[in-house]
């Protein structure tokens, strides 16, 4: 099958980046002069290789004469109308890419998509926007909308400021879990910048040590501390005890009416306040 | 032409994708020389108009006045491919980053790295207590206890204001390897310190304070890697290690109320105890052609927590309480892996299955301790629950190319959760669900998806007998009850020319707990979108979206123990919409650009009761902002910046605006209120910029 396609393919141009070069320049064309693809002294590079026909196949065809009222062929890949798909386009980048972080992108959700390599990665430039801190969630609420309008709400992780980037929870070249998490699970996932709610805890708060996600949503709330709503009708959800757990909180219970410590303020957590568990020996309700 | 050159048919090596050219004759004359050094440095000063803790959470602009600006983006390289990469943010603020590289390509790089995040936690709050930033909070001398924080004489003229906030310092080592193009090996290490002020709840049965808790906290991590590929696998084995310690392990205060047992006039509540987890991990790819590919991974990790448990009470009238352990040996066995197989038997075909396992097996002893109940009496013996889940489950979907531009994908996955424990030993969900995505037309793209999701009890729902007093036997707990989800999602792309895209996209999910009466009953989520892109010139481009998204849930409660007489409904509702211009060359040299973004979300809780009850007021937060920057092009290394920006903030949150230290007569709450905030920010800057 080799032989075949080598015979399919057009040939490689004469003189490689020198007969691209000589009809494309400028900026955003000659930006990969100083990106790490044209090190030519590092014999996996490029530009150590094909130069670039390594990525856009060989251009052959596409540099070579045309006839009268021929129309240019296309490069074959990461071009306006090359006829290479996406999902050929990723096999040229993985053919040195295929390690590490990116060894389970087939059957990944953004493989699925369509999604392609120059959908989110600038090559031609030292300045790829996706591979910097503060710049790449732009990148990423391009087709993630949902969370580009929750990075906006009160409460969320500090990604519209620059201070986190997507990858610190994300891999978006795949992984085998759900949500694409470059940990394991979620919690694990979570306990990386928060591990001191990590335990194991004397008095454990079951929901808390086996799925974060119960209460808290990642990216964005109009609520604290990144709820998904509002104490006390989000303890209440599974808090039902004979006593004050049960008891609606109503509007009577507001400043102007009978104020009460179990709505105002923190609602439960003014008391019970060791919501992820609690290594006290008296604080089997989370209160110490 | 290109169909046949299917892309399993191809060798992933790492000499590339195409078949290798006689490149003898390929001088690259006219290539640019990689230059030795590139990158900019940029230098000035700005301005903010107001003090807000709210704007400053995580950008450290919090206080009014000057800051200096600095950022640094530099690289260097030599003809051997060594080269330097060092970069700095936010240099003038409490934001700052910097990050240094160094490596020679294809061989090895160290790294370091540095990272500040300021977090404010709350607005000009308010306490009595002196002693902040200590693990020990007493009350002035002149402090006269009361059963109410109205009969507080001491309150008024001892409170004093004070800013919460934590502040985030990380530091990084990193160095990785290659060799013979086959092994690769890397070591990633970080510390971070956190430290500052947090606002936290402490009680003694009825009465409550807020109390401003002292956090200093460690957490060190480290990853290593070791892995080796060949043309058709890859495997690699990693260590992960993490270990929290917390300097900060508890805080005793002094209780502000009338002690309502003899001895109670102080207590001492916990803070997280130190914990370390190890984890390795196995994982790999294996792809013997184009018909399987796979990929799996397997991790074992063990956490353990072993500090020493505080004593039961402070209280020394209470006396000696025995407890059966002086620290909890806890020990938490982890064990999760996921396995992936994509088998394409043609071209138009593939089938992913998945097999997937997570364990957490809790060895934690369970033992009887005895409490004292908020550091006043000795209450029952309790035992401890060590948590133990273990979910297992399979997936298995279909993509089936029905013509040039669709595909028709169909999915089922099934997994079963069994807990320990808790009142339903074992659930299991079935989750089926179909696409299909297709280009009605070169221009358009349309997605739609649909799916169901189903959860069942498999073991019967009884409530905790050892639990006193036990939950209404009408509850399911959401995270365990019975659940029919409906899921819906759709999109349209058009790009009506090469220069535009419109973009469509509605989300909507819908949660029935058809068998909780007491509970959350039902949750709905609606969001759509919609966005466009504009490029009509090579220097001009224009973007604007709006996104609205409602989260709605019903829930029911019993105030007497019994049937539901209660329900509570909340409905958030945000709203979202921006707009931006950057046009280049506006003028010879002149780049400008304009953002604006603004949010509204409203939400409203409404209860229903047997006696009518009082409304509660809409919680809401509006944010608007705009951007406005120019960069002007003083010679080909020196330009000039210009930054302005004005956010505007409001918010209302009734559970905490007009709440005052002494506004709830069990509450001693420190008085913080929601934020609000109009603050302008101007700066001006020089980049030098060489290459």
């Amino acid at each position: 099958a080799q032989t075949d396609v080598h015979e399919a393919l057009p040939e490689f141009s004469d003189q490689g980046a020198d007969t691209c070069l000589r009809c494309h320049s400028g900026d955003t064309i000659e930006g990969i002069f100083s990106t790490p693809h044209a090190v030519a002294s590092d014999p996996e590079t490029p530009f150590a290789q094909q130069q670039c026909e390594s990525c856009h196949g060989p251009g052959g065809d596409h540099a070579g004469r045309l006839r009268p009222g021929q129309e240019r062929p296309a490069p074959l890949a990461f071009a306006h109308q090359g006829s290479a798909s996406r999902e050929q386009e990723a096999a040229i980048c993985l053919g040195c890419h295929q390690s590490q972080e990116r060894s389970h992108w087939q059957g990944s959700v953004h493989e699925r998509q369509g999604v392609g390599c120059t959908d989110c990665h600038s090559v031609h430039t030292p300045h790829d926007p996706v591979m910097n801190r503060q710049e790449q969630a732009g990148v990423c609420f391009d087709c993630h909308t949902r969370e580009r309008a929750q990075s906006l709400q009160a409460s969320t992780h500090p990604m519209r400021q620059g201070q986190m980037a997507c990858t610190e929870c994300h891999q978006p070249h795949g992984t085998l879990n759900n949500a694409m998490l470059v940990r394991g699970t979620l919690n694990e996932t979570c306990f990386e910048c928060h591990a001191e709610k990590r335990g194991p805890f004397l008095w454990e708060h079951a929901p808390a040590a086996e799925d974060c996600a119960s209460c808290h949503v990642p990216h964005g709330s109009n609520h604290t501390a990144l709820l998904r709503r509002r104490a006390p009708l989000l303890c209440q959800e599974c808090h039902s005890r004979a006593g004050h757990p049960s008891i609606a909180q109503t509007g009577e219970r507001l400043p102007e009416g009978r104020p009460s410590a179990a709505l105002l303020g923190g609602s439960c957590t003014n008391c019970h306040s060791q919501v992820h568990g609690s290594n006290h020996p008296s604080g089997r309700n989370l209160s110490r | 032409l290109m169909v046949a050159m299917s892309l399993g048919s191809q060798d992933s090596r790492a000499q590339g994708y195409w078949p290798a050219a006689d490149t003898d004759e390929w001088a690259c004359r006219l290539c640019p020389e990689q230059s030795q050094r590139d990158g900019r440095v940029t230098a000035g000063v700005g301005h903010v108009s107001d003090s807000s803790a709210k704007f400053g959470d995580y950008t450290g602009l919090d206080e009014s006045g000057p800051y200096w600006l600095g950022e640094l983006d530099v690289r260097t390289r030599n003809g051997e491919g060594s080269y330097t990469e060092a970069q700095v943010d936010n240099l003038g603020l409490d934001s700052r980053q910097v990050r240094l590289l160094y490596g020679e390509q294809g061989r090895y790089d160290i790294g370091f790295e540095y990272q500040q995040i300021p977090h404010f936690v709350a607005e000009q709050a308010q306490t009595p207590f002196l002693g902040v930033g200590t693990q020990v909070l007493t009350l002035p001398a002149n402090w006269e206890r009361a059963s109410t924080t109205r009969g507080m004489s001491q309150l008024d003229p001892s409170l004093k204001r004070f800013s919460p906030t934590l502040e985030r310092e990380t530091y990084g080592l990193n160095a990785g390897a290659r060799r013979n193009d086959r092994w690769d090996y890397s070591v990633d290490f970080r510390r971070t310190e956190q430290q500052g002020t947090k606002l936290q709840g402490a009680s003694f049965l009825n009465t409550a304070v807020v109390l401003p808790v002292t956090v200093d906290r460690v957490t060190e991590r480290m990853d290593a890697r070791l892995s080796y590929r060949e043309d058709r696998w890859y495997l690699q084995a990693a260590y992960y290690g993490s270990q929290f310690d917390n300097n900060a392990d508890s805080v005793i205060w002094d209780n502000p109320f009338n002690s309502l047992a003899e001895g109670g006039d102080r207590g001492r509540m916990a803070q997280e105890p130190g914990n370390e987890f190890h984890q390795l991990t196995l994982s790999g790819r294996w792809q013997p052609g184009r018909l399987l590919q796979t990929s799996g991974r397997l991790a074992v990790g063990r956490l353990r927590q072993d500090e020493s448990f505080l004593p039961a009470t402070i209280n020394p009238r209470v006396g000696a309480i025995n407890q059966p352990a002086l620290s909890l040996d806890g020990r938490v066995d982890t064990l999760n892996g996921q396995v992936r197989a994509l088998i394409q038997p043609w071209s138009a075909l593939s089938v992913v299955a998945e097999l997937y396992y997570d364990d957490r097996d809790n060895r934690t002893p369970r033992s009887e301790f005895t409490p004292v109940r908020s550091d006043l009496v000795v209450a029952p013996t309790q035992f401890n629950r060590p948590y133990s889940f273990e979910r297992a489950g399979s997936k298995l979907r279909a993509d089936l190319k029905a013509g040039s531009g669709t595909t028709v994908s169909a999915g089922l996955s099934r997994e079963t959760m069994e807990r320990s424990f808790q009142e339903t030993e074992k659930t299991s969900t079935t989750d089926y669900w179909g696409e299909v995505r297709t280009a009605v037309t070169q221009t358009l793209d349309v997605r739609l998806k649909g799916g169901q999701e189903r959860r069942r009890f498999v073991e019967h729902y009884r409530p905790l007998e050892d639990l006193v007093p036990g939950e209404n036997p009408l509850l399911r707990r959401y995270h365990l009850g019975e659940r029919d989800r409906d899921q819906v999602r759709a999109s349209v792309d058009y790009l009506p020319r090469d220069w535009m895209t419109l973009s469509v996209s509605l989300d909507y999910a819908k949660d029935d707990y058809f068998n909780t009466r007491i509970g959350l009953t039902e949750a709905r989520e609606l969001s759509h979108s919609l966005d466009i892109s504009v490029r009509p010139k090579e220097n001009l481009s224009i973007y604007a979206f709006a996104t609205r998204q409602r989260i709605d849930s019903d829930q029911a409660g019993s105030d007497n123990f019994s049937t539901p007489d209660w329900t509570g409904h909340q409905r958030d509702r945000v709203d979202t919409f921006g707009v931006g211009i950057e046009r280049e060359a506006l003028l010879d040299g002149l780049d400008v650009g304009l953002d604006y973004s603004h949010s509204f979300g409203r939400g409203e809780i409404e209860m229903e009761s047997r006696a009518s009850a009082a409304p509660f007021p809409d919680l809401k937060t509006n944010l608007s902002r705009v951007e406005l920057f120019a960069r002007y092009q003083l010679s080909d290394q020196i330009s000039l910046g210009l930054n302005y920006g004005y956010e505007r903030y409001r918010s209302d949150d009734f559970f905490i605006d007009q709440v005052t230290p002494d506004t709830v007569a069990n509450l001693l709450s420190t008085g913080h209120q929601s934020p609000r905030y109009s603050v302008q920010v101007g700066s001006v800057s020089v980049t030098y910029q060489f290459w």
